[in-house]
């Protein structure tokens, strides 16, 4: 490393105190503590995923600096584990203080960066360690740039079906959408005005809209006679709103719900109310195009919209049409063995036409963004992909292969010193 | 003296290959052991007639071998022809023998029925009684979530699946037994055959019913269609593939040997015929398989090796630490074979589930132990690896009770390179922190209570289980971070913070700790044990514990007695642990070595390395 004495400008008492910062930033002592404090987070962050949906908690403890741990989690691991009554429950309020995912992470990056620095030594037996570490370095980065920019979506086909936009996973939006017209004209209302509970008004927008009451998640129930909902299929069905999150497991979702006010911009008069969910939407992955709902016009003046509350859409410049869904099954049972969904891609600007077949394990790799086969449509008419667009997809790779090399050198070196020493004796 | 290690080697094999001697149908009997090895289908793989069996045997009475009123043990196969025999639920021999597990008092109550400690067990003539009632409370619970259920109406649901599954047998739904007719056909199970006759009829006992205005309890409704399929049996037309399977019912029934054993050969003929030379002859190898079980004789073998290598310590003859090693070896060796058999059975790398995991685990325990034991020769490793080896056979042993061991893959798990990576690496992750736990455990015991484990000693074992944290930390960290690439291959998440995912990081980040504490001088030797002996109950956690929460998509099920073993598992680390943090004034090899004085050390077995 650079020589300091031959640097007259740097004064001797500045360049102590920056040292004793480094030696303590750099201090084994504080990668320990870290350790212990990543290990305890990792654990209640378990714990909370049984009561808390894996989007929350990853966002809440995984992905923040700090998190308020409720002690609650702890009777339930004794619910769980020793028996105490169901009925148990500690108040939310109970809670302490704890740093998150981004805190210790930040540190320990810190803090390795720092030892490196004022540790460094270059030579054969520390290269291994050098390597590991790099790799380690990676893939916190990594990690970091998937919570930042990674943006999970789906994109539903039928049979024959040709799609050129996703359906971005937990977030929705309102969309208002004259029938007939093209993508540019739709307008859309974020979900995050829908949770504000206020009065939406925008001059983009035909009406003024009054939320009058938003839940993160709904159900849909056969019957009922507050604005029953009739299906494709005869059925009435009403939405329940006020239902606590799910956990988010086995496809298990959230269905946000809104019950909405239209009014008319002028003179404030109501045009309609109505309860929208995203039970509605047609691509919903729980009813699966087994039922779908009618779409629900508003006229404003002379023009009609048709409304709805769906996923946040982005649109592609390319579209993908489904040839082929397939689905094979264990030889007399209902588990599946196989789901593969054969594509045809179309890319105008690019001037692609290609067939892709997609399957488990085996995605689609175009533009930034995997397409993965991941769940289908009943009677198998149609396929549901997983679209992921993650700018860090490679480093994970990168940084798996640099530390498992770098920590099968340096513990081979010890084992051959080991054995030497041991051949010796 | 020094002959005993060879012998008990020799002693060992030779009973392994007694064992393993592949059973003989005797002339002039009914051949059971020719019925076990029929191909049937069953859970979407070709299974020897003794796996479908042995599997339903043991969900409805935790158990593979039925114990007669006359005290003889009836094979699975035998159990499952006599419950062929009768279509009706609460006649013939099968309705007699005791087969159904109840332990709970409330509802043996509920059920008017006598204790039966020990056995447990119940027939379904004995259930009659109270047969209606059971399933008008299984109707009232059924509906109620699992997690609101109390222990009585969790009792009554889970002998009422049993019943279910009892039933699924009698109908001949399970297994597909007859093979298809052309090529390209499916197996098919002999109720379609029935299908046609049995809609006649209980169209027919319906009209009967409703012109009579009766009202039919669960036990009638069991008795008619009992007597229904009976009567539809017998009309199955004659060029209907399935009369072959009830002539065999039949010639069991009336103890017609010589039409029995023809059934079975010509059974025999049509299913080779039609499953591929390789399929036949693994059911004919899994049923040989079963008929050793060697994880059972494994398990036996290690248990014996403990007391054997506590000899050793007491003694101080080193023939007793051979021959434990010898034990040791020659076990290693079958449970080696065994796991290769399922491989083999299955076309799988070694671990699929829990089950195969356990076994996986005992296996890779005692084998790394019995690395360490050749290394360092002190007698200590090669108890642990019976200790080890034992106990995770014991859990294997529990863990296969829920069904087919040999079970097929969910379609996202049916990939062998993932699963023999990324699931292998973690498991062997598991398996090195497990060893190292161990390695620490005996370290703080043997130090805080024997004079002659001295500092030496102490030293080459805490060597050990450095050593083995730093193995640990790099298979644990290769298996997590390939099931990341496994997850980002599938579903496009490198990371999904799920809990059987952040278990598996906790058994990275707990051997980097300890690592990482010991470069730092946090901690030496002895801290370095007591730190390794609580990554036992964090891979205890991230194993079992995950699963207990009932969340995440690696969830396997939940398990009450699971969360029993699991508490006391973690209750015995943290007063080891506990031990560990004594201070060496009250340790009692201290006192002990202070009135024995320097004799003691000097009859120390241990050799230092």
């Amino acid at each position: 490393m650079a020589e300091t004495s031959t640097l007259p400008e740097v004064k001797p008492r500045a360049e102590v105190r920056l040292g004793e910062w480094l030696r303590a930033l750099a201090s084994l002592r504080l990668t320990v503590v870290l350790f212990s404090l990543s290990l305890i987070l990792v654990f209640v962050g378990t714990l909370a995923q049984m009561d808390q949906s894996i989007w929350t908690v990853v966002r809440d403890y995984f992905r923040s600096w700090g998190v308020w741990v409720p002690l609650n989690l702890f009777v339930r691991l004794g619910q769980v584990f020793l028996g105490l009554p169901t009925s148990m429950a500690l108040p939310a309020w109970v809670a302490f203080p704890f740093p998150g995912g981004l805190t210790l992470g930040s540190l320990l990056l810190v803090n390795l960066i720092a030892a490196h620095l004022s540790r460094f030594r270059l030579g054969w037996n520390r290269a291994g360690i050098l390597v590991a570490h790099a790799g380690v370095v990676l893939l916190l980065i990594g990690e970091l740039i998937t919570g930042l920019y990674q943006v999970e979506a789906t994109m539903s086909l039928v049979n024959g079906e040709t799609v050129n936009y996703t359906d971005v996973s937990h977030e929705c939006e309102l969309a208002l959408v004259v029938p007939g017209g093209d993508a540019d004209r739709e307008i859309t209302v974020s979900e995050r005005l829908l949770r504000g509970g206020k009065r939406i008004s925008d001059p983009k927008l035909p009406v003024d809209i009054d939320v009058v009451a938003y839940s993160k998640n709904s159900a849909l129930r056969e019957g009922g006679d507050v604005d029953p909902l009739t299906a494709s299929n005869g059925a009435a069905y009403t939405v329940q709103m006020g239902l606590k999150e799910s956990t988010g497991v086995d496809g298990d979702a959230d269905y946000p719900a809104a019950r909405l006010r239209f009014l008319s911009k002028d003179g404030g008069q109501v045009l309609a109310e109505g309860v929208f969910s995203l039970w509605q939407y047609h691509n919903n992955p729980n009813l699966r195009r087994a039922i779908s709902f009618p779409p629900r016009l508003l006229k404003v003046g002379d023009q009609e919209f048709q409304v709805s509350l769906r996923p946040r859409r982005e649109y592609r410049p390319y579209s993908l049409r489904l040839l082929e869904f397939k689905h094979d099954v264990y030889m007399g049972t209902q588990t599946p063995k196989n789901f593969s969904s054969l594509v045809r891609l179309t890319d105008p600007e690019r001037g692609v036409e290609r067939e892709a077949l997609i399957y488990m394990n085996s995605p689609l790799r175009y533009r930034g963004e995997t397409y993965y086969q991941s769940g289908f449509f009943p009677g198998d008419i149609g396929t549901i992909l997983q679209v992921v667009r993650n700018p860090g997809w490679l480093l994970p790779y990168i940084a798996c292969t640099l530390v498992t090399l770098g920590l099968s050198a340096h513990f081979l070196q010890m084992l051959a010193r080991f054995l030497r020493r041991r051949a010796l004796a | 003296m020094r002959l005993l290690p060879w012998l008990a080697a020799l002693a060992n094999v030779a009973f392994f290959v007694a064992l393993g001697m592949p059973p003989r149908d005797r002339d002039g009997t009914m051949h059971h052991n020719e019925a076990a090895r029929l191909p049937v289908v069953d859970g979407g793989r070709v299974k020897p007639l003794d796996t479908f069996a042995r599997v339903n045997l043991q969900v409805i009475s935790v158990k593979q071998e039925l114990k007669t009123a006359d005290g003889k043990t009836l094979p699975p196969v035998a159990w499952l022809l006599d419950v062929w025999s009768s279509p009706h639920l609460f006649e013939g021999t099968a309705s007699e023998q005791r087969v159904f597990r109840i332990e709970d008092d409330q509802l043996l109550s509920f059920l008017k029925l006598e204790q039966r400690p020990g056995s447990y067990r119940y027939s379904l003539k004995e259930l009659r009684p109270r047969y209606s009632a059971l399933i008008a409370e299984y109707g009232k619970v059924s509906d109620k979530p699992q997690r609101d259920r109390d222990a009585f109406e969790q009792h009554v649901v889970e002998l009422s699946q049993k019943l279910s599954t009892y039933d699924n047998l009698l109908r001949l739904e399970r297994p597909l037994i007859v093979p298809p007719q052309e090529p390209g056909g499916e197996w098919q199970p002999v109720a379609r055959s029935l299908e046609a006759a049995r809609h006649d009829l209980a169209e027919f006992a319906a009209q009967e019913m409703r012109r009579q205005q009766k009202r039919l309890s669960p036990e009638d409704i069991a008795d008619l269609s009992g007597r229904i399929d009976k009567i539809a049996r017998e009309k199955i037309p004659a060029d209907d593939p399935a009369r072959l399977f009830l002539s065999l019912t039949r010639a069991y029934a009336g103890g017609d040997v010589a039409a029995f054993n023809d059934a079975i050969a010509e059974m025999t003929e049509q299913a080779r015929a039609n499953t591929s030379a390789w399929d036949f002859r693994m059911t004919r190898f899994e049923a040989a398989f079963n008929h050793l079980a060697p994880f059972y004789w494994c398990m036996v073998v290690y248990v014996v090796v403990i007391p054997v290598a506590g000899l050793y310590w007491l003694t101080g003859a080193d023939a007793f630490r051979r021959t434990a090693v010898a034990l040791v070896t020659t076990t290693f060796v079958l449970h080696s074979a065994a796991l290769v058999a399922r491989m083999l059975i299955q076309w799988r790398p070694p671990v699929t589930n829990l089950y195969s995991s356990a076994v996986f685990i005992g296996w890779g325990c005692a084998g790394l132990l019995l690395l360490i034991e050749w290394l360092y020769r002190n007698g200590i490793a090669v108890c642990l690896s019976g200790v080890t080896g034992a106990l995770s056979l014991v859990i294997a042993h529990f863990l296969a009770q829920s069904g087919d061991t040999l079970e097929m893959m969910q379609a996202v798990l049916d990939t062998n390179f993932w699963l023999a990576t990324h699931v292998t690496a973690v498991t062997l992750g598991y398996t090195a922190t497990f060893v190292a736990g161990f390695l620490a455990t005996a370290y703080i015991l043997l130090r805080f209570a024997s004079p002659r484990f001295d500092d030496g000693a102490a030293k080459t074992l805490g060597t050990m289980t450095y050593g083995v944290v730093c193995f640990a930390t790099l298979v644990s960290f290769l298996g997590t971070v390939l099931g990341g690439i496994w997850a980002d291959q599938s579903w496009g998440r490198f990371w999904g913070w799920d809990p059987k995912e952040n278990g598996a990081v906790l058994v990275v980040i707990w051997n980097a700790l300890i690592l990482h504490a010991r470069w730092g001088g946090l901690v030496k030797q002895h801290g370095v044990a007591v730190l390794a002996v609580f990554g036992n109950i964090i891979t205890a956690w991230s194993w079992f514990g995950t699963n207990q929460l009932g969340v995440g998509l690696h969830a396997y099920g939940f398990n009450n007695t699971v969360a029993k073993f699991l508490v006391t598992f973690v209750l015995f680390n943290l007063a080891v642990m506990t031990v560990g943090c004594l201070p060496r004034s009250v340790w009692i090899s201290q006192a002990l070595r202070q009135s024995h004085g320097p004799k003691a050390r000097r009859q120390s077995p241990t050799p230092v390395a």
